[in-house]
């Protein structure tokens, strides 16, 4: 049995019990089909499981989401929920884990060029890219502050992103394997994390500094960042080279950049679908978004997954058959990420998301193909979104919200985050100003186990205002 | 006994911002700074009158609060609010300011935004690995700033104007240098308040005037005085940017301790290197503001702790006090190590300027230098 011979229910946002009985419907055949690190197809490699799996081991969270019921989101779910499995396992295969840090995006596509040594097992050898600035996530899904407790013993405490989760997961050495290299990019981009990875490097034996520069726009000048960007990618891939002793040629280079831009232009039809015509909750297409980073340590499978979320939807557009009403609010979302819970808040309000900016631009626009290959990646980095003013983050979220007429936008921020603290304003009243449709902004509180009253409210009454301009 | 009382010190500071005024009437231009990493000889070359603006107190930080949240930068909101209540801030034409951490990279947005100002954003790469990519990037930033500053002053550029800033420059540094020297004598002979006033009128008189001042200075300070109380605990200040206002620390540190040492980029960090012009002189600039005695902000920052080490070292440092700004993510997140580098004890302080602890800091101070004894 295929997949595609599968008949998905009618779309719906269902519960975490309803996902548990859903999934003893889908037979054992075709649990089997899904491994990662493909072409293997080992019993250890398989991850399609209830979500109640993930929860037992520690994804508390996962029983307050709501979650699209296709089998497609449920593989999803599986996938992401075993990246620290993935990661491990990698290490016993035979592949170089490396975590990249602070550019999310560009940085993986080079590392994930690296191919296997001649010689290695088919599924051994090349590269793993991973950024543990996911890992910021953990404590949410978690339900728990423990990652957050090690990063303040360890000097970062509560004023600070919740990105500091990452100093707390590399200090407990049992989130992700201890890479084989760390590679940490910064500059124009974000402090915390800065911070996180000035702390990190005493940890480990060798960490390679990327420098992020600003974005200029000017012709000479903007040529001059690229190059400089470029060769701070050549001196990355002689660490590269070093670590795995393979040469990385051109054509590894090429084919990675052909793979990313593949993810990326699935995952910008996924989002069309989704915030165009509603056959996909805002919570996955999070999800999605997030996968292009670096395709959660194994973009090949990844890529796979984007494809039949697509074609999921593609078959719901056919079909006229939608997650949320077409009618439902529509809101625009800035922020670093939203908590998955106010996502499925927003939407159980009548709502439904159909523009975001998540902090990514860099790893959501397509490289260059016809240039050099470091150079469109460099020139993919530059198109990031704190790389330059946050005037420039607002308007191509405007041009978004414009185009899929949004009718509000939410601003969330993270109190202690600091482009957060010199951002939201800026970009709110731009956004105000160019649109002129109703605002909200307030900061997501720390891990908890439900929204606190007072955003709530604050939601409510913003959603109330919405409506009453229709 | 003060060597500078802040009765001589308000006046000149007066003398000098009416001058500005006139010089400004006459067409001239004033451009403000934040950063010690802002290469004021390129201003003074350019025509300009460089003028650091690192006056930072409550008042000014709750006006800035029109503009940022409430949990950005104390410094960069007070800077905001010193634009709304300062006559030296609104006497400026324009702002060089660099990228050392995410609030100051976002803060010409604010400026420009609020107040109109021409603002000119100098990066400077956070890695502070010297690897000719980012020299050579951070040279063309410094030629960018030339172009600017000269369509600021409309003057041509003067190759021997920024020969001559740099030697200024040098010298007066040379001479903070030796003033310096004095806090790390065995007792110090001026107090850690006296030298962060002196680098901060340093950065608002002209180069030549400030030089005049310090030797008169020095020349008080070879005389014989009255013996100072060499019991006291001999300590090292670091931390965030101090601003002009902002002494209450150093006021309640030094009623029984010596700071006889200082990293900080208001302090001893403005004057402790100097620019060597055996190459092109933009490429001496690049080179040397580049490779300065890191921000915490830098990465690797290694440099910062090894230049903490020898501090320590040279002048018999006892202990440490850390005063950090509130959300500065830079200097916050490196106490730990500190301790751990330097294995002295550290009064680690945060917060902004609010006075509203003041006896809670007392205690706190008194407490760690009964530790010290």
């Amino acid at each position: 049995m295929s997949w595609f011979d599968y008949q998905d229910p009618t779309p719906a946002r269902i519960t975490f019990d309803e996902w548990d009985d859903l999934f003893q419907q889908i037979p054992d055949e075709l649990i089997d089909q899904f491994h990662y690190f493909p072409p293997n197809q080992e019993a250890w490699s398989k991850y399609l499981f209830p979500p109640q799996v993930f929860a037992i081991y520690g994804a508390r969270h996962l029983r307050r989401l709501k979650f699209d019921n296709s089998l497609a989101a449920l593989r999803l779910w599986g996938f992401v929920q075993n990246e620290i499995e993935r990661l491990f396992r990698a290490r016993q295969v035979g592949k170089k884990v490396v975590a990249v840090m602070g550019d999310l995006g560009p940085l993986a596509v080079i590392v994930n060029s690296v191919a296997a040594r001649a010689g290695s097992s088919k599924d051994g050898g090349g590269c793993v890219a991973f950024y543990p600035d996911c890992w910021w996530w953990t404590p949410f899904a978690m339900e728990s502050k423990v990652l957050l407790d090690k990063a303040a013993e360890l000097g970062i405490g509560d004023a600070t992103c919740f990105s500091r989760a990452a100093l707390g997961a590399f200090a407990k050495h049992s989130y992700f394997p201890d890479p084989d290299l760390v590679i940490a990019a910064t500059g124009a981009s974000c402090d915390d994390y800065s911070g996180v990875e000035s702390l990190v490097a005493k940890m480990v034996p060798e960490v390679v500094w990327v420098e992020t520069p600003l974005r200029r726009v000017e012709p000479e000048a903007r040529e001059r960042v690229e190059r400089m960007v470029v060769e701070e990618y050549q001196r990355v891939l002689k660490k590269l080279e070093e670590l795995t002793g393979v040469k990385v040629t051109e054509a590894m280079l090429q084919q990675g950049i052909r793979r990313a831009n593949h993810l990326r232009r699935l995952t910008q039809r996924l989002k069309e679908l989704a915030y165009g015509y509603g056959v996909f909750p805002a919570l996955e297409t999070m999800v999605v978004e997030f996968g292009c980073l670096h395709g959660y340590s194994d973009i090949v499978e990844w890529t796979a997954i984007v494809e039949h979320l697509v074609q999921t939807g593609e078959a719901r557009l056919a079909a006229g058959k939608t997650v949320l009403a077409l009618d439902s609010l529509r809101i625009g979302w800035v922020t670093p990420p939203a908590d998955p819970l106010l996502l499925c808040y927003v939407e159980d309000r009548g709502a439904r998301i159909v523009a975001s900016e998540y902090v990514i631009n860099q790893a959501l626009s397509l490289i260059d193909e016809s240039v050099p290959p470091l150079l469109g990646i460099a020139r993919s980095l530059l198109t990031g979104s704190l790389i330059g003013t946050s005037r420039e983050r607002a308007e191509m979220f405007v041009t978004a919200a414009q185009g899929r007429r949004a009718e509000g936008v939410i601003v969330s921020g993270i109190l202690g985050g600091s482009h957060c603290a010199m951002e939201s304003r800026l970009i709110g009243d731009y956004i105000k100003q160019k649109l002129d449709i109703p605002i909200l902004e307030f900061d997501v509180a720390p891990p908890n186990k439900a929204i606190d009253r007072q955003t709530q409210t604050r939601i409510d009454a913003f959603l109330e205002l919405v409506r009453s301009r229709r | 006994m003060a060597i500078l009382d802040s009765a001589r010190l308000e006046s000149l500071r007066l003398e000098r911002f009416e001058e500005l005024t006139g010089l400004k009437a006459q067409g001239k231009k004033v451009v403000g700074y934040f950063c010690l990493y802002a290469p004021v000889e390129i201003v003074q070359a350019a025509g300009a009158i460089p003028v650091r603006l690192a006056r930072a107190d409550y008042g000014s930080a709750l006006a800035g609060e029109r503009f940022l949240r409430a949990d950005a930068c104390p410094f960069c909101k007070a800077s905001l609010g010193k634009f709304v209540q300062d006559p030296l801030y609104q006497l400026v034409d324009g702002v060089v300011i660099v990228n050392t951490c995410d609030m100051m990279r976002r803060l010409p947005e604010a400026l420009t935004t609020n107040f109109s100002v021409p603002v000119f954003l100098l990066y400077l790469p956070r890695t502070s690995e010297l690897f000719p990519n980012r020299l050579q990037g951070f040279q063309a930033g410094l030629s960018d700033l030339k172009a600017w500053l000269g369509g600021l002053t409309g003057q041509e550029w003067q190759e021997e104007r920024l020969l001559e800033a740099i030697d200024e420059a040098n010298q007066l540094r040379r001479k903070l240098q030796e003033l310096d020297q004095t806090r790390a004598e065995m007792p110090p002979k001026i107090s850690g308040g006296e030298l962060f006033d002196i680098v901060a009128l340093a950065t608002l008189l002209p180069p030549k005037r400030m030089l005049n001042l310090l030797n008169d200075l020095l020349a008080v300070l070879r005389k014989p005085a009255e013996a100072m109380n060499k019991n006291r605990a001999r300590l090292l200040l670091t931390g965030s940017i101090l601003s002009e206002e902002d002494r209450t620390l150093i006021e309640i540190v030094e009623e029984k301790a010596d700071i006889v040492a200082d990293t900080v980029c208001t302090g001893s960090r403005w004057f402790n290197e100097e620019i060597t012009v055996a190459e092109e002189p933009f490429a001496g600039l690049a080179r040397f503001y580049f490779s300065r005695t890191p921000c915490a902000c830098r990465r690797p920052n290694t440099a910062l702790f090894e230049y903490i080490k020898q501090q320590v070292a040279a002048r018999k440092v006892q202990g440490i006090v850390s005063k950090s700004l509130l959300y500065c993510d830079a200097y916050r997140f490196e106490v730990k190590q500190l301790r751990q580098e330097v294995g002295l004890p550290v009064l680690e302080v945060d917060g902004d300027y609010s006075q509203v602890n003041r006896q809670q800091l007392r205690t706190r101070v008194e407490a760690f230098l009964e530790m010290l004894r």
